[in-house]
């Protein structure tokens, strides 16, 4: 799973508990990943573009406070996606601890 | 870099519907972000000619889309192109399949029509694109690309082989080609 794979699979991730829009989308990536993992814009927008072209997302624009903001939600497709990818990536981290070993 | 220099970069060369989507985006992103415009946006947009380069992996350039949606340069007769994929290309191959029982020319005719069925709801760009590139497929299969192997001198028995990798090769093209140009006009129809 390359870098551009793991950014889709955490964008599906965010999604999954509610909608989102996307600086809502990153702040909560480097949020829940203590500030490890970062999604800059640049990356974030085409990622989410891919995503929806693919209907793994949808999108709407929606106004609050007098400010338009484009809202992302997962569809079905992208829920399936996202059990996939989890599944593919918790192979993938037991087979490298598995290989790493040290104190359990 | 601010703002305005960072969306000029990054929507470079992009239609307005796609380059007004990214801007609208990025300018609620900085607002969110409570990030001035006019200060170096990088550090919180990253660099803009990424950005720019999976964008155009996505969409078709304006040049481009221009190109599909009114034929470019090559404007003269751009509309008899759909005919000839249609119903004049068809009807050849059929009285070809006809006169010496060739099945080859009859399968090219069930594909090309079967092709003018599938694409008849799509949008006027796509779906010239589709009949155009079936008739070329399918007279290069046929006719084309036999020869092209012919003159290689190599054993005969190996030209359907060789020909169908190479419509294979240039459908996948196409078919990527087709998605950007999709999401292109879904962009362009969508936009404000």
């Amino acid at each position: 799973m390359n870098s551009r794979d793991q950014l889709r699979m955490l964008i599906l991730a965010v999604l999954e508990r509610q909608p989102e829009h996307g600086y809502a989308i990153a702040q909560a990536i480097k949020a829940r990943s203590e500030g490890l993992l970062t999604a800059k814009e640049g990356t974030l927008y085409p990622a989410l573009h891919a995503l929806e072209a693919e209907g793994l997302v949808e999108s709407e624009e929606r106004e609050a406070g007098g400010r338009v903001r484009r809202e992302y939600r997962l569809t079905e497709k992208g829920g399936k996606a996202l059990a996939r990818a989890r599944g593919d990536w918790q192979k993938r981290v037991r087979a490298v601890g598995a290989v790493l070993g040290g104190p359990a | 870099m601010n703002a305005q220099q960072w969306l000029e970069r990054t929507t470079r060369d992009l239609p307005a519907g796609v380059a007004g989507r990214v801007e609208r985006e990025t300018r609620a992103h900085l607002q969110d972000a409570g990030w001035p415009e006019d200060a170096d946006v990088r550090a919180v947009l990253g660099d803009p000619e990424a950005t720019n380069e999976g964008l155009r992996r996505l969409y078709l350039t304006a040049k481009e889309l221009e190109e599909v949606t009114t034929g470019g340069s090559l404007r003269t007769g751009w509309n008899l192109s759909e005919w000839l994929a249609g119903l004049v290309v068809p009807a050849i191959l059929l009285w070809e399949a006809l006169r010496s029982g060739v099945l080859a020319s009859g399968l090219g005719v069930a594909v090309l029509l079967t092709g003018v069925a599938l694409t008849w709801d799509l949008h006027p760009a796509r779906r010239r694109q589709w009949r155009l590139m079936l008739m070329l497929l399918v007279v290069s299969w046929l006719n084309w690309l036999p020869r092209v192997w012919e003159y290689t001198g190599w054993p005969m028995v190996y030209a359907p082989l060789f020909s169908t990798l190479i419509v294979v090769y240039v459908a996948h093209n196409h078919l990527r080609r087709d998605a950007r140009l999709r999401r292109t006009l879904q962009a362009e129809e969508g936009r404000a």
